[in-house]
This record gives C-alpha cells, sequence and structure tokens, in this order.
C-alpha cells in the first residue's frame, strides 16, 4: 500500500511538471510582426500610454480571424522621430497594419500584412478599433478611434476598404477610445456608440506629479470631460447624431470601455458606459429612441463603497449561468476590478469581495478583458491586459525607462461564484510584464477554443494560442440575421439533457479598445450531447435549432433551416 | 564579520557622495548576531529636493550609526524605523520594507514596527501581507484599536468578510474607532449580501457622524436590497466623499515626516476629496514653505482655509496673490465671491471686473455679474451675461434657467422665450422647472404661433405624474385653466397655496393666491409670471459651494 501511495505520487508529481502551459505566445513566428509605437518624448503626454486596440475580425469572408491593430506616431507639436525616447522598429510603418490569416489545417494560423493591399491608409494616433456591417453588404466594416476622431474603413467584400468616414458623416473631433455598433431601434441597421474620453491636445498638457513628486502622467479628471456620441444609422450608409435626442448627453464622463447588452432582460439593447474615474453609465433603452441613465440605483454607476473607479476595460456576460448580463470591469492599481452582478432586472451588486476577484487584482492596473472560457468546461474565465498608467516606484527606483510595465493576468471561474488566479498555469506566455492595453479575444485557428491577441503599448503585439481549451467538447455558432450581417447582439440559450441552461450573446464589444470574434463559442466540458439553442434575434423573434452537433462551428440565420 | 562589513559601508559612502549604501550584514550585539537587509538606494530622478536631502539624512544617520565600533541597538533601531517612516511618508514603498524589517531584527517587541510593516503592505495592494504583522502588532500592543481596525480592513479587501466582522465588533465601542468600525463592518455586510445587518451597522455609523457623506452609498445599496427604493434614492442623493474620522497617532506621526512641497500637496488634495478642509489647509502650508511661489497652491491654501471656516486668512491669502501676481483671473473672482457675500456689491463688482479684464470669458466672473445686474433690475445686459456663461458651461443649469428668466422679464418675444426653453431642454431635458416653464408659457401665452393649451396639459399631466412638486402643480393649473377647467385649476392652486404655506414659502405666496382667485373666479392665469414674480429674484450668492466646486486649472 505504502509502494502505490508513493507510485501515485511520483505519477502526480509528474503530471503537474509536464502539464502543458494554457498558452503559448506564437505572434512572431506566425507572421504577426508589430509593434506599438507611442510617440514618447520625456513630455508625459497624457495619450501616450493609452494606445493600442486589436480587432479579430474576418475582413475576407474566408472563414477564419484577421488583425486589425493602431499605431501610434510621434506626438507633440514639433517633435521628430530624434525625439522618441523609444525609436520605432526599422521597418515598422507608422501606421495601423491589417493581417491576413492564411489559417491553413495542419500548421495553423499565418499572418500576412495586406494593409496597403487593403487600401488602408490610417494615419490618425490610432487608440481603438471596432467592428460590424453597417452597410449590411455581408462583409464586416471597421471603425478606428483616433486621438482626433475616427474613420470608418468600409469593406467593399473584395479584399479591399474605402475610408467614407465623411461620407457617413462621422465628422467628430473628439477622443474616443472604445466604440460599439449596436442596433438600438431595432431597425435592422447598426447604430454606433462612441465612448469619448477627455478634451486633450499635446499643446494642453498638464503638468501632473506622483505621491513621491516626481513628474508623471495625470489623472483624467485635470481634463475637460468628452461627451460621449451616439449616431443613428439612417441606411445609405450614413449616420447622424442623436446624442442629444437619445438623452446621451444627460451624463458623461471620461469614457474608455463600453459594451452594449440587453441588461434588464427586455429584449431591447442597453449600454453600459466605463469611465475613467467617475460614475459610469447604464443608459436603459426606452424603446423609443432614447436612453435613460439610473446606473446608481442600478448599483453599477461605483463600487461597493460608492468610489468612482477607473474603470478601462469592460466586458458583459452570463458568467453565473442564471440567464441575465453581469459586468466585469477593470481598473487601476488600488482599485480592485470589479464584478457587477445582475439580479435579472438591471440592478447589480458589486461582488468583486465575495467572488475573490478583488484581492489578486488589487496591485495592478487592467485594460483589455472578457469573459471568455478558456478551458471550455462551460464556465465564463476572466482575462486582465495589464500595464499601470502611473509610473511604478518599484521600477522607477530600479532605474527602469518605461516603468509602466506588468505582467497579464488569467482566472478561473470555480462554478461556485468564484474565481481562483490562474496566470501560472498559462505557462511562459503570461510572464512577460508589458505595458498592456487592448485585447481582443477569438478562436483564431478555428480549433474549438479561444485564443487572445494583446496590443501593448510601446511594445510588441502578443499572440496567446489557446492549447488546451479543446480537450473539452465545445459548440460554435455563427449567428447572421436576416439582413445577411453577423447578428451582434443576439442572445442564445443552450440547453442539454441533463444540464443546466447556458446563455451567450454575439458580440464584438466591450474589452479595452478592441473588438473580438463575433462568434459565439461555448465550451461543454466533457459531454458531447447534442445541443438545442434558442436564438433571440436582435429584432425580437426567436428561433430554436435542435440537436446541434458537437465540436464544430454551425452558422445558423434567422428565417432558414440549419446549415 | 562586521568590521569588514562596515569598511565595505565607508568606502561605500566615500566613493559617491550622493549615495549611501546600506548594505546587507551581520552584526554582532549584545552577544547575539543581528542579520540586517540592504536598503537599496532608489533612483530618486525627478523627486523633489528636498524629499531627496530629507532621506539623504536619513541614510546617513543609520550610515553613521553602524560606523562605530559597537553601534547602539536602540539608536540604530529608532534610525532604522525612522528611515522607514520617511519612506513610507513620501511613498516610496520599496526600501521601506527592509528598513522596517531592520527595525524588528534589531527589536521585535515593538509594535510601531510590526503595524507600519502592515500598513506599508496594505498600502501597496499586498493586504494578505499585511495580516502577520497586524496580528503581531496586536499581540504586543492588544490595544492598540486602530490595529485591530486595519486588521478588520485587510480582511474584507481579501473577502473574508466574517473574520473582519468579527475583529472589528471587538472595537466597535471604543471611542476613536467607533465610527469607522461600525462603518467597515456595514461594508462587510453588504458584501456578504446581509442587508438589513448592513443597514444597521450604516446608520448608526452616520447617525453618529453626519458628514461621513461617504456611508451614504452602502447605505443606499442596502436599502434597495431591502425594498426600501425610496430610502435607497434619498441616500443616493446624500453620497459625498466624506470620510469617518479615525485617531491613529502613530500613522500621524509617519506622515509628519513627509517633506516634499508637492507631496503635501497631493495629500492636502486628498482631504479636500475627503472634506477635511483644516487638514487640507495644513497640508497646503506645509508645501507652501518650500515652495512659496506656487500660486496655485496658495491660492488652492485660500479655498481650504475658507471652507476650514477662516475667511480672514482666505483673504489674507487670495490678497498675497493678486499682489504677487497680478493676472490671476481666479483670485480676483474669489475676492469678488468674499466681498459679495460680506455683501459689499461694490467692491465684489470691481474685482469680478478685474478677474475679467485677464479672462474675458471667465464663467465665474460673468455669473455672479450677471447675478448683480438681475438684482440691479438690468436684466437685458444680465441675459447677455448668462448666455456667455452658458456659452462656457452649457451644464450650468443655474446659468441656462436664469437667462431665460432674464430674456422673459427683458421683454423677449413669446416665440423667442419657446425656442430658447426648447432648446435648453435638449441639454437638460429632466430639468423639471424648465419643463413647467414650458408649460406656463403655453398656456398663457398671447402669442397665437405659441399658445397651445391643449398641449400644456397633456404635458402638465404627464410631468405632475412623474414629479409631484408644487411648481409642477402651479403649471399643471395654468394649463388647466387655460383650457377652460377652471374649477380644476383652482383645486390644483388651492393645494400649491396650502403647500406653500406649509414649507412657509411666504414670499411667493401673493401671487399663488392671486392666481387662485381667478381661478375661482373663472378666469384664466394674467401670465406666466407676474413682473415683480419673486422668481426673478437673483438668490443668495453661494460663496461657500463656489469655493468648494468652482473649477480649477490645476490645483497646485
Amino acid at each position: 500500500m505504502r509502494l502505490f501511495l508513493s507510485f501515485a505520487l511520483i505519477l502526480t508529481s509528474l503530471a503537474a511538471v509536464s502539464a502543458p502551459p494554457l498558452f503559448t505566445e506564437e505572434a512572431a513566428t506566425r507572421g504577426l510582426r508589430f509593434t506599438q509605437f507611442n510617440g514618447m518624448s520625456g513630455e508625459f503626454y497624457f495619450a501616450e500610454n493609452l494606445g493600442g486596440g486589436v480587432a479579430l475580425f474576418d475582413y475576407d469572408n474566408d472563414g477564419d480571424l484577421d488583425v486589425y491593430l493602431t499605431q501610434g506616431h510621434m506626438l507633440g507639436e514639433g517633435k521628430t522621430l530624434q525625439d522618441a525616447l523609444f525609436p520605432p522598429p526599422p521597418d515598422m510603418p507608422l501606421s495601423d497594419r491589417l493581417f491576413r490569416n492564411d489559417l491553413d489545417a495542419k500548421s495553423g494560423a499565418h499572418f500576412v500584412d495586406v494593409t496597403e493591399q487593403a487600401g488602408i491608409e490610417a494615419h490618425g494616433y490610432g487608440m481603438g478599433v471596432a467592428t460590424g456591417d453597417y452597410d449590411n453588404d455581408g462583409d464586416v466594416d471597421l471603425l478606428v478611434t483616433n486621438l482626433v476622431g475616427v474613420q470608418l474603413w468600409r469593406n467593399n467584400g473584395k479584399g479591399r476598404f474605402e475610408d467614407l468616414t465623411l461620407a457617413a458623416g462621422l465628422t467628430t473631433r473628439s477622443w474616443p477610445v472604445s466604440a460599439t455598433f449596436l442596433d438600438f431601434d431595432r431597425d435592422g441597421l447598426l447604430d454606433l456608440y462612441l465612448a469619448n474620453y477627455v478634451e486633450f491636445t499635446t499643446a494642453r498638457n498638464k503638468p501632473c506629479y506622483a505621491p513621491t513628486s516626481a513628474r508623471d502622467y495625470c489623472s483624467p479628471l485635470v481634463y475637460p470631460v468628452g461627451q460621449d456620441q451616439l449616431y443613428h444609422n439612417i441606411g445609405n450608409g450614413r449616420f447622424i447624431e442623436v446624442t442629444d435626442s437619445a438623452g446621451i448627453n444627460q451624463a458623461s464622463g471620461p469614457a474608455l470601455g463600453v459594451v452594449a447588452a440587453d441588461f434588464n432582460g427586455d429584449g431591447w439593447t442597453d449600454i453600459y458606459v466605463a469611465n475613467d474615474a467617475a460614475a459610469n453609465q447604464l443608459w436603459i433603452n426606452q424603446k423609443d429612441g432614447s436612453f435613460l441613465d439610473d446606473a446608481f440605483l442600478a448599483g453599477a454607476a461605483v463600487n461597493m463603497d460608492g468610489k468612482p473607479e477607473a474603470s478601462m476595460g469592460v466586458d458583459a456576460a452570463d458568467f453565473d449561468a442564471d440567464g441575465d448580463e453581469d459586468l466585469f470591469m477593470t481598473h487601476l492599481t488600488g482599485e480592485t476590478n470589479t464584478i457587477y452582478v445582475n439580479n435579472g432586472e438591471g440592478w447589480f451588486e458589486d461582488r468583486s469581495l465575495a467572488t475573490g476577484l478583488a484581492a489578486p487584482s488589487k496591485g495592478y492596473t487592467s485594460f483589455g478583458t472578457a469573459w471568455f472560457d478558456y478551458d471550455n468546461d462551460g464556465l465564463l474565465d476572466l482575462f486582465a491586459a495589464n500595464g499601470e498608467v502611473r509610473t511604478v516606484p518599484i521600477l522607477a527606483h530600479a532605474g527602469d525607462r518605461y516603468p509602466l510595465h506588468q505582467p497579464n493576468q488569467l482566472f478561473h471561474n470555480l462554478g461556485n461564484a468564484r474565481f481562483v488566479e490562474t496566470t501560472a498555469e498559462a505557462g511562459d506566455s503570461l510572464k512577460p510584464s508589458e505595458v498592456s492595453r487592448g485585447s481582443a479575444f477569438g478562436d483564431i485557428d478555428n480549433d474549438g477554443d479561444t485564443d487572445i491577441v494583446v496590443a501593448n503599448n510601446n511594445g510588441p503585439v502578443r499572440l496567446l494560442i489557446n492549447q488546451t481549451g479543446n480537450a473539452n467538447h465545445w459548440i460554435g455558432l455563427r449567428l447572421v440575421d436576416r439582413h445577411g450581417r453577423d447578428a451582434i447582439g443576439a442572445r442564445v440559450k443552450f440547453s442539454r439533457k441533463g444540464q443546466a441552461d447556458l446563455w451567450r450573446r454575439a458580440r464584438t464589444d466591450g474589452s479595452y479598445a478592441s473588438a473580438n470574434d463575433s462568434r459565439i463559442l461555448l465550451g461543454l466540458g466533457d459531454s458531447a450531447t447534442a445541443v438545442t439553442t434558442e436564438v433571440h434575434w436582435p429584432d425580437g423573434k426567436v428561433e430554436t435549432w435542435k440537436d446541434l452537433g458537437t465540436d464544430r462551428y454551425h452558422a445558423l440565420t434567422e428565417g432558414e433551416p440549419p446549415q | 564579520m562586521t568590521r569588514i562589513v562596515l569598511l565595505v559601508l565607508v568606502f561605500g559612502v566615500a566613493q559617491a557622495a550622493d549615495e549611501i549604501a546600506l548594505p546587507s550584514l551581520s552584526l554582532a550585539l549584545d552577544g547575539t548576531t543581528v542579520e540586517l537587509a540592504a536598503v537599496p538606494e532608489p533612483n530618486l530622478d525627478r523627486v523633489e529636493p528636498s524629499i531627496v536631502a530629507g532621506l539623504a539624512h536619513e541614510r546617513a544617520t543609520v550610515a553613521r550609526l553602524m560606523q562605530q565600533a559597537t553601534p547602539d541597538r536602540q539608536s540604530l533601531t529608532r534610525a532604522y524605523g525612522r528611515l522607514g517612516q520617511s519612506y513610507q511618508a513620501n511613498s516610496i514603498y520599496a526600501p521601506a520594507e527592509p528598513a522596517y524589517r531592520n527595525a524588528i531584527a534589531l527589536q521585535a517587541d515593538e509594535p510601531r514596527w510590526w503595524y507600519y510593516l502592515g500598513y506599508l503592505y496594505q498600502q501597496s495592494a499586498r493586504a494578505d501581507h499585511a495580516l502577520p504583522p497586524y496580528n503581531e502588532t496586536l499581540r504586543l500592543q492588544p490595544d492598540y484599536a486602530p490595529a485591530r481596525l486595519r486588521l478588520g480592513l485587510a480582511l474584507i479587501e481579501l473577502g473574508r468578510s466574517a473574520e473582519a466582522i468579527a475583529e472589528l465588533k471587538k472595537i466597535q465601542e471604543l471611542p476613536g474607532v467607533r465610527a469607522e468600525a461600525l462603518g467597515a463592518i456595514g461594508r462587510a455586510e453588504l458584501a456578504q449580501g446581509n442587508h438589513r445587518a448592513a443597514a444597521d451597522a450604516l446608520q448608526t455609523a452616520l447617525a453618529e457622524n453626519p458628514a461621513a457623506s461617504e456611508l451614504h452609498y452602502p447605505l443606499a445599496m442596502a436599502l434597495r436590497g431591502l425594498g426600501d427604493v425610496a430610502g435607497a434614492r434619498e441616500h443616493l442623493a446624500a453620497r459625498g466623499e466624506g470620510q469617518l474620522p479615525l485617531d491613529d497617532p502613530w500613522i500621524a506621526a509617519m506622515t509628519q515626516r513627509m517633506t516634499g512641497a508637492r507631496t503635501h500637496y497631493f495629500r492636502a488634495l486628498q482631504y479636500v476629496n475627503e472634506e477635511d478642509f483644516q487638514k487640507a489647509a495644513e497640508g497646503f502650508q506645509l508645501g507652501l514653505l518650500s515652495d512659496p511661489n506656487n500660486r496655485r497652491a496658495r491660492t488652492s491654501l485660500a479655498r481650504t482655509l475658507f471652507l476650514a471656516g477662516d475667511r480672514q486668512a482666505a483673504h489674507n491669502q487670495l490678497l498675497e496673490v493678486v499682489r504677487r501676481w497680478p493676472e490671476h483671473p481666479l483670485a480676483w473672482f474669489l475676492l469678488g465671491l468674499l466681498a459679495d457675500g460680506d455683501g459689499d456689491e461694490q467692491q465684489a463688482l470691481t474685482y469680478y471686473k478685474r478677474s475679467l479684464e485677464d479672462e474675458p470669458d471667465h464663467a465665474g466672473a460673468n455669473f455672479f455679474l450677471a447675478y448683480q445686474e438681475m438684482t440691479a433690475d438690468n436684466c437685458q445686459m444680465a441675459a447677455e451675461r448668462f448666455a456667455r456663461v452658458v456659452r462656457q458651461t452649457p451644464e450650468n443649469i443655474v446659468a441656462v434657467r436664469s437667462e431665460i428668466l432674464c430674456r422673459w422679464q427683458s421683454g423677449s418675444s413669446e416665440a423667442a422665450l419657446l425656442a430658447s426653453i426648447d432648446h435648453a431642454l435638449i441639454r437638460h431635458r429632466d430639468d423639471p422647472e424648465l419643463s413647467a416653464w414650458r408649460i406656463r408659457l403655453l398656456a398663457t401665452a398671447t402669442d397665437p404661433r405659441v399658445r397651445d393649451p391643449h398641449t400644456a396639459l397633456k404635458a402638465g399631466e404627464k410631468l405632475y405624474e412623474s414629479t409631484a412638486r408644487p411648481d409642477v402643480l402651479e403649471a399643471l393649473a395654468m394649463a388647466q385653466a387655460a383650457n377652460g377647467y377652471y374649477e380644476k385649476a383652482a383645486a390644483s392652486q388651492d393645494v400649491v397655496v396650502g403647500q406653500m404655506m406649509m414649507f412657509g414659502a411666504f414670499d411667493i405666496l401673493p401671487p399663488a393666491e392671486a392666481r387662485l382667485e381667478r381661478y375661482r373666479q373663472g378666469l384664466p392665469a394674467e401670465s406666466a409670471w407676474l413682473p415683480d414674480d419673486p422668481v426673478f429674484r437673483a438668490p443668495p450668492v453661494d460663496v461657500d459651494g463656489a469655493f468648494r466646486h468652482y473649477p480649477m486649472d490645476m490645483a497646485y
């Protein structure tokens, strides 16, 4: 018996030692070569440490995810690359980049820079990106947010994009960071919400100081707040701003994150805005083209102590399988990341302490994030892309030249409303300490598990390929609405015999300055039992598809039998 | 061993005058060997010289003691402890830890070093590390209540609410920490979903410390959880940053070691957020001792002095600012406010105008000048000035309303007034006053293009359904009368008059009674307002509010 126990222990320890990493970092080896240049020159320009963003989307409709990354350039009047504290790599163009995924069944994803070929010339100081088929022509368009204004890139479906910003009426000069496409009036056209940050120009940069008295980056509170903007898609490729008439002008804050979902369960899309150091807004859709913010009573404006938090990244999903959208938000060092649990009617409780998510996040400043099921066990886990916005004293005191970097974090959902940090299990891919910002989530190699692209500030992009998720069973859905575009905002109830129902939402928004895979990927654990799906389309219709096979993707089109 | 290390130390000091190395070493003291950790010299680029000098002084003290053939244990302990305090007070946390560790290695039975170490971990977002030092502090000095409080707070941070509540209940009756303990218990109960217990603790804490406005939000959430939505809304409306008092002499002693002006300013701003203006003023004063030419900080000092109740000192500081920096519109404006508050309108006028010389669009100066013009029945000019303020600060609802009222009184056409109200309602659509004015105008206008009693009635009924205020009901009564429903109008207006009497609003009673009489006689309201309606009077100048909230480019 003793011998057997010893043998078992040895086996157990061997298994622990040889457990494969959850993710491997493969950006460079898979052709995703990109370094964000933030243009810093020692002036502590407020905007320089906030980019960049990333989008995962299938621009060429070949069934795999391509990548768009935003780029910065030199900041400050008269500054040249000679002034840059961290010059860009010599062969790195200082403009946004589009990488096509030439996915191969055997060797996996491989990326090729097709920016010029695709006609994209984005020369703004890039912050973030949103995706959506705004013209309902069946291909995904791009909305790039810049330090000044936006660029709308219409996809012509033949591999090329056209800048139709002005033609679409998107003439804003504000500073949006995150944005989301949503159909708030159920007219079948994607509208647009811009989460605007503050009114900043390099000429109006202000001197701010750390608690140690050393020069440092400012808080957003020293700049006038930007007013978020809502644009109504009126068809014919045009938007009109409805910020005032929709009531969005009734509240504002320095917005960094935004997510659109039905928070009160009435079937209409609401909007949640994550504001930096100010109360967040929960815009409840009044179904008449207007919105009402009652985030304070809803318990989602500030944390449980009544304090506004930094609120960079945000995502909404049903992590506790009770059929409503819960919120997760990332914040500053000294604050905790916050989880707001929905009671089903749009009232939230801050359960950060009870879920175990508070303590491990308090030492980090987090940006990009998402609810995603990295191990396909049917429970939504969390990722946090970390990096400070103000000097990390211990790094500065050690002489670090860009003392903002921190490692990223991974949290596993235990299924009992508790989470545990599993960063160490992720392998070497999560060890680097970098200044991470945007992050996008999707199945890049179509192997049935969720991969991550992390956009670093003043550093290289990271591609985290999921190595173990598809050890469990899964089912993937691409939802196409009656207009022929990805049904952003559709909600799906998954039912299996003997199992609790699970809800997922088709979305591209959330995270920080980034756009996610619009497909739904549901982990099924060790059960390969066929799945029944009840799709709640954005226009209010409900359809059911029975006995869908597992371990594969399905395309479900509104009003049509399954393909 | 000690001697060798000391030689290295001396050599290190001799090599680089600016750097004072404090390496790790084994020190033989009183027959025992004490292992001391290195205290790394941090990179202090861009840190204020006064802080750098203060830290160098403390490091040199340690180094000097170490150079003695037989260092005095007590002196060395104190020196390491002071070094740790100096780093911690100036928010340079990394080297503070080994400094405290060394103080503990030299004198493990001194609870303060454990306490500072625990607090350091908590400040560095490492609550889990803070528990052992706090527990050791309490083992050595069980009656130091702030240590138990901070232990409880650390446990809350770690999600161990039940343990936290158990610790906090031990001190909830002790003076000095009672309020903080009750507040923390309330938050811990809330975190566990115990809304009744949370509400009880928070209500007790708030009743004993009404200025602790930070308690209103968690209390609102607890009440919401209990189904009391109206109570929750009431507390949401009262939420603020006012903090609970905590008497912690050990932390107060440590923070005395802040030496940089900006460090003091930074802390002062935290006190402003916490609405502790006395301490905020002290912070600005301390900072200005070494940074006397910082005009922003001196203006902030004036503001905090005023808010702390010392008007004269505030006035003196503002005079000092404008004497040394005459082109300082904010200081002139604040001086104008002080004069206005004293009733010296002429002096206030002079100061406001001086402010506008340097910044013609200064929103504050224009706003209060417009008030003066409104009081002087110069509504035309006041309206123009309010319009200027609205252009600068469109969110300023008082300016928006004042502009409309002034245009009204100065004879703007009814069509123009309706356009102004409609324009204002785009931004301030939830403002019941503006909505009520619109109803008044539609009900009483003489211009047929504007007059619309039917719309006024519908809007009045809808508004009163959601906002049952006397002014809204009075507008509804006007609309009812305009539609010929005089009995209804009289009944509504009767309620309005009753409410005015109940709340002692006797200044606005006469026009309300006059309207009631007209409705009883089957007559509509003469006009939206009578020319001498109190609504056209400028309200008293809110000096306190302006000193508290008027935006400033930078605070220091």
